[in-house]
């Protein structure tokens, strides 16, 4: 008897171990947020209350800023990428060979490193790169892309484009192709327009496809790091510093590692509501 | 069966997660408590240390490096096998691009685990490691005679290498030596001979005169290519102050911060500075603000600018037809002068030991030897300029490898010994303050805010950074 009442809490220590070793760094880097643990003065850290949050997200600082840029980024990437997706799934819902082929072709940007990429944008984009080179083909000045302030921000969405459309394409194909061909019969059958098909028909049956890629994109956009440091490293000046950024130039350049958690104890804050409202929404739909 | 099923069930889960949930948030606090100022005094006492010299005094230890992928490591590191003949001392040691390398340093000493014995140094970094007491100083190595060679001369070393390195964490007096320099920069007006000549210039001696010249060439083609008049880093991170900016900062009388604490980096000085800087990167590429000293070298060395100012042994770029189209048609200038005369910074990569190491006599042996004349020759040709003693500037060695560059073996040493030092607060804040600087620098070469309002704000900022 005894030996039965072990067995399950003894079948259950990997399980246990497992989730320490994920509570234990994230619960020791929250509690830094409120602390002043700065590694350049080497001393102990010292609670310090909410004194980190204060001073960053006040009206002017740094973490508030960092905190826009976040939400402006992802709500650009995301929003772009999957009427972009979208688009061209719906394109490749169509028959014939070079349907097959394109469709293992578009695949190819996702394989790709994204600091790799980023790199060989960034060299696209200098001002007398290929980019501006193709704008003069059509008689439009040069466009300043990374290096003006008023740019930088959308060009490196569009780099994120580029790398993860693919991705959305991916996700809403298979949600495409799950719709049974009978309902896309009966639509035409009483007399539904394509448009019409597909915004009543194809737009609300994909709707948790959509769920699922508004999830996994705002979630990887929200804590973007690789593609902006490689592009810009946040700049020029702080156009495209998002809290990810802010956390990695206070906590590893700086030192300062109290201040750099609190930016990523925001920022987990806004990754887990977006996943959880979400799916939230898709639970209540699927039940 | 069923019964007791759902019970171990029911206990299982809910009270079971909750339990592991406390149980981890108990263990996080606890291991929060971690000790960071400890001091961490490892191995022998140094001034205790007593005999003769030897270089086999630590025979068959073994002592751990880490380094940056740069010239001066690959120099020590080809070296290797003759100091473990030399001392019978065993080395493993790590190679890591620039900024892998400091996370793992900071990591590593942070923690006080002391894997590392000696490592790979620049000059902010003296500042945080020794504010924190992770680096060890050296001058009970250097002042033992049981522990330094008589041959060692520490007086050969350029004296502002020396200063860059000497430091007192708690701001009274000269303080110690932190770390040995084992390879030098200072800030040289690069010009491209083949352009002024053809253009009629001559080369300008003074920041107006560089930006007049800049502006009359900017646009212009030579060889077929269109140049930009200047070129300079432009990235918002402190490397644009310890750059070429420092000579704009050094030749207004520039100053960040007074001795007792107070910004001032909005001085009339400064703010011309910034000014005439900025006046300047007008004429570099438009996306300038992305320019590390990387893309700014390449920029340059592709034959697309007229003026840069940066790094002096880039000549090894510029000189070299694998990476350069600007092969001996580069001028090596002093930097320009202002209303204070010519100067520049500095920026030294020195070796330095861990104060956790357990092995520090074996490391120290091994800074020794890497720092000493014969082995510094012995890594000039292996591309580690400019060398950091005086006695090999005007070598054999160092004449034979820049033999074709130029006026290049005087322009560096003119420079280093009338014009280098360092310029900025010797602080562990350093980087925060200068990354501050380099973003305003930023504001006003991108035509966002006028000098005096970008420094007026950061002068703030950074003032409650120190406070």
């Amino acid at each position: 008897m005894t030996s039965s009442r072990r067995l399950p809490y003894l079948l259950l220590l990997p399980g246990i171990a497992l989730l320490v070793a994920i509570l234990y760094p994230f619960l020791s880097g929250v509690y830094w947020s409120f602390t002043d643990f700065d590694l350049a003065l080497g001393q102990n850290p010292t609670f310090a209350g909410i004194t980190n949050y204060l001073t960053s997200f006040a009206p002017g600082g740094e973490g508030l800023h960092a905190f826009l840029i976040t939400l402006a980024y992802a709500a650009l990437a995301v929003a772009l990428q999957t009427a972009l997706g979208f688009g061209v799934a719906l394109l490749l819902m169509r028959e014939g060979a070079h349907i097959k082929f394109i469709r293992a072709l578009i695949v190819l940007p996702l394989l790709m490193p994204p600091v790799v990429a980023t790199m060989m944008w960034r060299v696209m984009m200098i001002p007398d790169g290929v980019l501006n080179y193709m704008l003069g083909w059509v008689w439009l000045p040069p466009f300043d892309w990374l290096g003006s302030t008023s740019t930088a921000l959308f060009s490196v969405v569009l780099i994120d484009t580029w790398i993860y459309t693919p991705f959305v394409i991916l996700i809403l194909l298979a949600g495409m192709q799950s719709i049974p061909t009978e309902i896309h019969e009966a639509a035409r059958v009483d007399g539904a327009s394509y448009p019409r098909e597909v915004w009543n028909l194809v737009v609300p049956l994909l709707r948790p496809f959509f769920i699922i890629v508004i999830v996994f994109r705002g979630i990887d956009s929200l804590k973007m790091f690789d593609i902006i440091y490689t592009a810009t490293r946040g700049g020029p000046i702080d156009a495209t510093m998002n809290l990810h950024v802010q956390a990695y130039f206070t906590g590893v350049r700086d030192l300062n590692i109290g201040e750099s958690m609190s930016f990523l104890v925001v920022l987990w804050v806004l990754c887990y509501g977006l996943a959880f409202v979400l799916l939230r929404i898709r639970r209540g739909r699927m039940a | 069966m069923e019964n007791e099923r759902r019970r171990w069930r029911r206990i299982g889960r809910r009270d079971f997660l909750k339990g592991v949930g406390a149980g981890a948030l108990a263990v996080s606090l606890a291991g929060c408590g971690v000790d960071f100022s400890q001091k961490r005094q490892g191995g022998q006492d140094p001034s205790k240390v007593k005999g003769e010299f030897s270089w086999t005094r630590e025979k068959g230890k073994t002592i751990n490096l880490i380094f940056a992928q740069h010239p001066m490591a690959d120099s020590f590191i080809a070296e290797l096998p003759s100091f473990e003949n030399l001392t019978g001392i065993k080395v493993t040691y790590d190679t890591l691009p620039e900024e892998e390398f400091f996370q793992k340093v900071r990591t590593d000493l942070s923690t006080g685990q002391g894997n590392y014995d000696a490592f790979m140094a620049g000059p902010p970094n003296n500042f945080q490691y020794a504010a924190a007491g992770w680096n060890e100083p050296l001058d009970d190595y250097i002042n033992n005679p049981a522990l330094t060679d008589k041959n060692y001369n520490v007086e050969d070393f350029y004296p502002a290498c020396i200063d860059v390195n000497t430091w007192d964490p708690k701001g009274t007096g000269k303080g110690s030596l932190w770390a040995i320099p084992a390879n030098e920069e200072a800030y040289s007006l690069f010009y491209r001979k083949d352009i002024l000549e053809q253009a009629g210039m001559a080369v300008p001696q003074t920041f107006d005169e560089v930006i007049s010249a800049a502006a009359k060439l900017d646009g212009q083609s030579f060889g077929g290519k269109k140049i930009t008049g200047f070129v300079g880093r432009g990235d918002k991170t402190f490397p644009t102050m310890t750059g070429g900016f420092s000579s704009a900062f050094g030749a207004y009388g520039g100053q960040d911060v007074s001795p007792d604490g107070e910004v001032l980096i909005n001085s009339p000085e400064t703010v011309k500075a910034v000014t005439k800087w900025a006046e300047l990167q007008q004429y570099s590429p438009d996306n300038v603000g992305t320019f590390t000293w990387y893309e700014s070298m390449n920029h340059f060395a592709a034959g697309n600018s007229a003026f840069f100012i940066d790094a002096d042994h880039m000549s090894e770029t510029f000189e070299n037809p694998d990476a350069s189209s600007v092969v001996g048609k580069v001028g090596y200038g002093l930097p320009p002068q202002g209303d204070a005369g010519r100067a520049c910074g500095i920026w030294i990569w020195s070796l330095a030991m861990a104060a956790a190491s357990q092995n520090n006599i074996a490391a120290w042996l091994f800074v020794q030897w890497a720092t000493t004349k014969e082995q510094l020759e012995k890594a000039i040709p292996k591309g580690n300029i400019n060398p950091t003693r005086q006695s090999l500037a005007n070598s054999d060695t160092m004449k034979e490898y820049t033999k074709d560059w130029g006026n290049y073996n005087e322009a560096w040493q003119t420079i280093l010994s009338d014009y280098a030092k360092w310029r900025y607060i010797k602080s562990p804040k350093f980087p925060e303050l200068g990354d501050r600087w380099a973003l305003a620098i930023q504001e006003v070469v991108l035509g966002k805010k006028s000098a005096q309002e970008a420094m007026d704000e950061a002068a703030k900022d950074t003032q409650s950074i120190l406070d």
